[in-house]
């Protein structure tokens, strides 16, 4: 297409040149859109030829603008050499559209008006605009997502921009907060704010970027926890233009932490509770095996800290007892392959506590490398491992002693299991050991019908309290002999204070009872004649005093009535010797009754009661001689005697004092009491004339041994002493020295509570 | 002055009776001595005055040791028929034995308690403490 008044103006070449040279499309067209003058830069653009191009119309070329009547009246309208700028989509030969910048005005050349359009293609311009926004998008998005936002600092006029999600996460809004530096300090959290200025110059004057986690105060009073990252650039001489930052709001991440932290402190401090270790042990499929978890346990079992052992576990196996290795090793293996619970005892030894019995629990868990993880515990058993040994060898002895024994000794476990009989059960029921282990209600059956419900009272206590207890029973062995059995029994219990079942022995004691019996016969007989005694006795209390009383009574009578008679000295001599003769039997008889003591007069007595009452019954004569009594005997002293007797005893040495004290010095009687083992000793300790024991030690306690013949001496009072002291089971004994005193020591058994 | 108008004086030792009798004749206290030689004829005299409402004795003097009826069984008698308590006995005995002093306790004796042998002067004190109190 050809204008004739194009090709006429002057200088059509160089405008040809201007527009064929433009880096961009060019076309001229006349006021109808004819393309009349183009470029190369469009034919490349548009893939058309230049004489494609040229005779289309512009308006055609676009795919945006189509209207050819109201942009050709557009153009019609607008004054010349106003650049039009547009952007539009041209349709290239290929079918590709691109999208163009259009820069166009209407000119006149020689009054003719024409279309000059510059085309651009910015197809790749808009690709990247959009590449942009959406990068920007999802930074945002992402931003939102992570809870990070970021920050730019400029050094020249100190200008910070928060990104839209540090507003959110400090919860702020944009709009009631001008946000510089300083504003930003302001909200850190006050333990941290001096640090964080403190990072943020340090990194600018060591021009290092940093990471820096600290709090910040947000409304309310709560408090966040966030991570900064930032970045100084610098001028290339160094001078600090810009930061650039990011703020993440950990908080969740922290407490999450903190939680866990807390919960694994809990669980060591569980774990370290537990007896032994607690363990992960993992084998790897090529063999190697390690702990990657243990507690601190495990320096208990094997003396190793766990830290040593999480990479490699060999310095355990080192510490295994030789003999027990392999079978460990095997024991491991074959849990990991059938995936069955790991259960071992074995032995280890270690360098401080030597040989230690340890037992292992585990359950394995398959990972996905084919490795096994076990999960379990190791306790040290070394003591339960003794206790075992000490009850397996204290069984042994047990028996070789039952074994050997005399008796029928026999043991049960803790659920009545007959576990063994002593061998000796032959001798005494005629039945073997191995009768009775193979039928154990043997023992029962033998037993006389009559004791047997005794017999089950027995089993029923020991075995429900369980407590020592004893019976007795009659058997009839094999031979159908009648026996006597004695039967003991105890529980027994291992050092743990476990129950371990009764262990009994069976005596028998049939030569025992029968020789019970003889003696039982013996003592009827004894008590018999003592019987008989007692009848002598009465014989000579009564009637032998009744006749020599009435001797003394007629003779008495006599010399009343007819007094005359008694002028013969005869008579006087046989009144006298009649009431000598009396006087003698009743002496005879007081002796024989200390002799035949009955039980029963036995009584406790409190010992100062009696010593108070003899005291004052002699008062009086005490004061007639000036003889002074004091008493030093404990009040809560009782003891088993015969009543009467101790009366009389200490009577006796009242007067004995009383009788005998010396005339010549102020005289005194002291009585005192201590305890002893076993017995009580009573003194009686005057300052009277005293005796002279080289000469009269044997009479002393002898029937009518006058050693200080006085008007009222019989001779009588220490031989009863005596005999009621040795009648009690007690002893007296005398230490004396002539004109300086004497002293009566009895003593008396005596039960102390 | 013979104040006391009954003394029963129970043994079976007819010497002893003889010489208690002639003892309380020489006290000159007493109008009447009766004897018995065994308790259980000491007894039913006993019970027939109390029914009859005759005098019972003042005094009783009663051997412990005797064949039918000893001092123990004819006081036990006595008891049951309510009789001891409207009685003075005193309990004569030749033994010197504890058991029997014991014995006497149980009836409330131990001061009634005389052992042979017997004399004028303790006679004589028995029957001036009966009338003093």
């Amino acid at each position: 297409m050809t204008d004739p008044i194009l090709q006429s103006i002057e200088g059509l070449d160089t405008l040809k040149a201007l527009i064929e040279n433009s880096p961009v499309a060019v076309y001229l067209a006349n006021m109808e859109g004819q393309i009349l003058l183009t470029n190369q830069a469009a034919v490349k653009m548009v893939g058309f030829s230049r004489e494609e191009l040229l005779g289309k119309n512009i308006i055609d070329l676009d795919v945006v603008y189509q209207n050819h009547a109201q942009i050709l009246a557009f153009w019609e309208a607008v004054p010349l050499n106003q650049v039009q700028h547009i952007y539009g989509k041209h349709l290239c030969k290929d079918g590709r559209q691109i999208e163009v910048e259009v820069h166009s005005s209407k000119i006149a050349i020689n009054s003719r008006n024409y279309l000059l359009g510059n085309v651009t293609d910015i197809s790749e311009r808009k690709e990247w605009e959009r590449k942009i926004t959406r990068s920007e998008h999802l930074l945002n998005e992402a931003q939102r997502l992570a809870k990070i936002g970021h920050w730019e600092l400029d050094f020249q006029n100190n200008n910070l921009i928060w990104s839209d999600e540090i507003y959110k996460i400090v919860e702020i809004d944009p709009s009631n907060f001008s946000v510089s530096y300083e504003a930003f300090l302001g909200i850190v959290h006050e333990d941290d704010r001096e640090s964080l200025d403190i990072v943020f110059k340090e990194a600018i004057r060591d021009k290092k970027p940093y990471i820096f986690r600290h709090k910040i105060n947000i409304k309310d009073g709560r408090i966040i926890h966030v991570e900064e990252r930032a970045e100084i650039y610098f001028s290339d001489d160094g001078i600090p233009l810009s930061a650039l930052g990011t703020i993440q709001d950990v908080t969740e991440e922290v407490e999450t932490k903190a939680k866990l932290d807390q919960t694994f402190e809990m669980l060591n401090k569980l774990v370290a509770q537990v007896p032994g270790v607690v363990y992960q042990y993992r084998l790897y499929p090529d063999g190697r095996s390690c702990f990657p978890f243990s507690s601190q346990g495990m320096y208990d079992i094997y003396e190793h800290h766990p830290e040593e052992l999480t990479e490699d576990a060999s310095l355990v196996f080192k510490r295994l007892h030789s003999e027990d290795v392999e079978r460990v090793s095997k024991e491991i293996y074959e849990s990991a392959e059938k995936q069955t619970i790991f259960h071992s005892i074995f032995r280890v030894i270690l360098p401080t506590k030597g040989l230690r019995w340890c037992r292992c629990d585990a359950r394995p868990e398959m990972l996905a490398d084919g490795s096994t993880l076990w999960f379990g515990i190791i306790t040290d058993i070394t003591e339960g491992i003794e206790e075992h040994e000490r009850l397996v060898l204290s069984e042994e002895s047990y028996r070789i002693v039952a074994n050997n024994t005399y008796n029928w000794e026999f043991w049960e476990d803790e659920n009545k299991k007959l576990l063994y009989v002593s061998p000796s059960c032959f001798n005494i029921t005629g039945y073997t050991a191995e009768e009775f282990l193979n039928n154990p209600a043997l023992m029962n059956d033998i037993i006389l019908l009559e004791d047997q419900a005794q017999f089950a009272h027995h089993r029923h206590h020991v075995t429900s309290i369980p407590e020592k207890d004893k019976t007795e029973f009659r058997i009839r062995d094999k031979q159908g002999n009648v026996k006597h059995i004695k039967h003991l029994c105890q529980p027994a219990y291992d050092s743990n204070g476990v129950f371990r079942g009764i262990r009994g022995t069976n005596l028998d004691i049939t030569e025992a009872v029968e020789n019970l019996k003889r003696i039982e016969k013996l003592l009827t007989i004894e008590e018999e004649q003592n019987k008989r005694l007692r009848n002598f006795t009465h014989i000579v209390s009564h009637n032998l005093r009744s006749h020599s009383a009435n001797m003394e009574g007629l003779l008495k009578l006599l010399k009343i009535e007819s007094p005359e008679i008694f002028n013969h000295p005869y008579l006087t001599m046989m009144l006298k010797s009649s009431e000598n003769l009396n006087e003698t039997i009743t002496h005879l008889n007081q002796v024989l009754d200390i002799s035949l003591v009955n039980k029963e007069e036995w009584k406790k007595i409190n010992l100062l009661e009696v010593i108070n009452n003899a005291v004052s019954s002699v008062s009086t004569l005490a004061s007639e001689v000036g003889l002074k009594i004091d008493v030093e005997v404990d009040k809560k002293i009782e003891l088993k005697a015969i009543p009467a007797y101790l009366d009389s005893i200490t009577l006796n040495m009242l007067t004995n004092a009383i009788k005998f004290c010396s005339e010549e010095r102020d005289s005194y009687l002291h009585i005192r009491a201590k305890v002893e083992k076993g017995f009580i000793e009573i003194s009686f300790e005057d300052n009277g004339i005293g005796i002279d024991l080289t000469k009269h030690k044997e009479k002393i306690f002898g029937m009518y041994k006058i050693i200080h013949p006085r008007k009222d001496s019989k001779g009588l009072g220490l031989f009863m002493t005596l005999k009621q002291v040795e009648a009690m089971g007690g002893k007296i004994e005398v230490e004396s020295q002539e004109n300086i005193g004497t002293t009566f020591n009895i003593k008396l058994p005596y039960e102390s509570h | 002055m013979k104040v006391i108008k009954e003394v029963m004086v129970i043994d079976d030792d007819s010497t002893l009776v003889f010489l208690a009798e002639k003892f309380i004749e020489l006290t000159d206290m007493v109008q009447t001595v009766t004897s018995f030689n065994d308790g259980h004829a000491a007894f039913n005299t006993l019970i027939e005055r109390d029914k009859a409402k005759q005098a019972l004795p003042d005094i009783i003097l009663l051997d412990i040791t005797m064949q039918d009826w000893d001092a123990w069984r004819t006081l036990d008698e006595l008891k049951t028929v309510g009789l001891f308590d409207k009685l003075c006995i005193y309990i004569v005995t030749s033994s010197a034995s504890r058991e029997d002093r014991e014995h006497a306790k149980f009836y409330h004796l131990e001061d009634f308690y005389l052992e042979k042998p017997i004399s004028p002067e303790v006679l004589k004190s028995i029957f001036e403490s009966h009338l003093g109190k």
